[in-house]
């Protein structure tokens, strides 16, 4: 009985530890949807209402490290700090963040036209990311959660 | 107020004058500074010099940080900061197909300080007992946007009108600075000829306030709606009524329009009213 309960704990257990593993594939896919979302955000306002960056950087989010990445994006424009100090997550790979680096020192500094066609044009570039990012995780981030699960099947075996 | 300024420049300016006119800031050069401390007009120049950068930078923060939310008003050369100062702008113009599409290579900066003077236009008011259509000329920088704003807050306040504002390049309110009167309706950053026609059509406005005519267009404006029969107070440049009327430009139409006074002003204080016959006797041969 006390085997069988160590069992039904193990095995989740191990499957949820294997899953945390590959996690920052699940992350970094959020991350990027969120920045695909305000890109699009930033659209819509352009052709619309038209209102300034800074108010437009209170955009709502389920993804606090995008959240983040807008909060100090609004304190280094607003104290004049060095774009590079924005935060940008670990998970999210180095030519990735020197994309969004380049793309916070652009946006806000064209007329509407330009600014169209460079949303526009990095909405493409996100949306190709997202794809292979997309992929990457069908092929990676069950690994982990089937690895744990693996280990966890392993574990109940030798102790029963 | 001057939140877009380096803090120690803001600091440095802010302590010149009790009351700040106009600041001109030059690339590589110092900074001058026009104010008053109550014994007259005064000028000091400030050693703070900015770089090219800086000033690129100054620009950015006036636009909030999004060029495209004034790009209309760059083009003609100003931005209005959040704060009501209207900043213009001196630089490389970027043209396409003859057309101004904005400005570049930022090297100067002029930032004029609307100023609220309560009661300057009682001179003329206090001899009146109803709105009156009124023209206002006066040089740059003599006091004309302030004399208007304060003679359509009394049509407001004290001859209980509705008071309409065409405030194309959003001085007269300046972002909410000023009180314009309790009967008072603002349109803000459309053309002269547009805002005409919608407060006539739109709005019911008794009097229709109006700064610097500065095209046919904009004298057209004027001309519909007191042929509506709305009532109107309009300035421009000009040091006499002579010299306007050699602005061809709007005298072709100003002709056509019968301005109950007209109203020269010089050093913020009224220097002659013209009546209607004055007006009149401008165009006859």
């Amino acid at each position: 009985m006390v085997k069988l309960l160590f069992a039904i704990v193990i095995i989740p257990l191990c499957t949820l530890l294997g899953r945390n593993f590959t996690d920052k594939y699940f992350k970094r896919l959020n991350y990027f949807e969120q920045f695909l979302n305000f890109n699009r955000y930033l659209k819509q306002n352009l052709l619309f209402k038209r209102e300034n960056l800074v108010n437009l950087l209170d955009f709502t989010s389920s993804c606090e490290d995008f959240l983040l990445t807008l909060s100090s994006f609004k304190t280094s424009i607003l104290l004049e700090e060095s774009y590079s100090d924005i935060f940008i997550p670990d998970y999210v790979e180095q030519i990735d963040r020197e994309i969004f680096i380049d793309y916070f020192s652009k946006i806000g500094k064209g007329n509407l036209t330009s600014e169209l066609d460079f949303l526009s044009s990095f909405e493409i570039v996100l949306n190709e990311k997202l794809l292979k990012i997309k992929d990457n995780n069908s092929k990676f981030s069950k690994l982990g959660q089937k690895l744990g699960f693996a280990v966890g099947m392993a574990v109940t075996i030798l102790i029963i | 107020m001057l939140d877009f300024l380096p803090l120690r420049l803001k600091n440095q300016i802010i302590s010149s004058f009790k009351q700040l006119y106009e600041v001109r800031i030059r690339q590589d050069n110092p900074t001058t500074v026009k104010g008053s401390n109550g014994d007259g007009l005064k000028e000091v120049e400030i050693d703070f010099s900015m770089t090219k950068k800086q000033i690129e930078e100054v620009v950015f923060a006036l636009s909030n940080y999004s060029i495209y939310t004034v790009e209309q008003s760059l083009k003609q050369g100003f931005i209005t900061s959040s704060s009501g100062e209207r900043v213009g702008v001196c630089g490389d113009a970027v043209v396409e197909k003859g057309e101004i599409i904005t400005f570049k290579n930022f090297t100067s900066l002029c930032i004029r300080f609307p100023n609220q003077v309560v009661g300057c236009s009682k001179p003329f008011t206090d001899n009146v007992d109803d709105v009156k259509t009124c023209l206002v000329i006066s040089p740059p920088f003599h006091g004309k946007t302030t004399f208007i704003r304060d003679l359509g807050r009394v049509y407001s306040d004290r001859f209980n009108k509705n008071v309409l504002y065409v405030d194309e390049r959003d001085e007269l309110w300046a972002n909410g600075k000023f009180y314009l009167g309790k009967r008072a309706d603002v349109i803000r950053n459309a053309t002269k000829s547009f805002a005409f026609n919608f407060g006539v059509r739109s709005y019911n406005p008794d009097v229709i306030i109006c700064d610097e005519l500065m095209t046919e267009e904009d004298c057209k404006g004027v001309n519909f709606a007191l042929l509506s029969g709305v009532k109107v107070v309009a300035s421009a440049h000009s040091n006499s009524l002579e010299n306007l009327l050699k602005k061809q430009e709007i005298s072709r139409i100003l002709k056509n329009i019968t301005f109950e006074n007209v109203i020269l002003i010089e050093d913020f204080k009224i220097k002659k009213i013209y009546g209607e016959k004055d007006w009149l006797n401008c165009f006859s041969p």
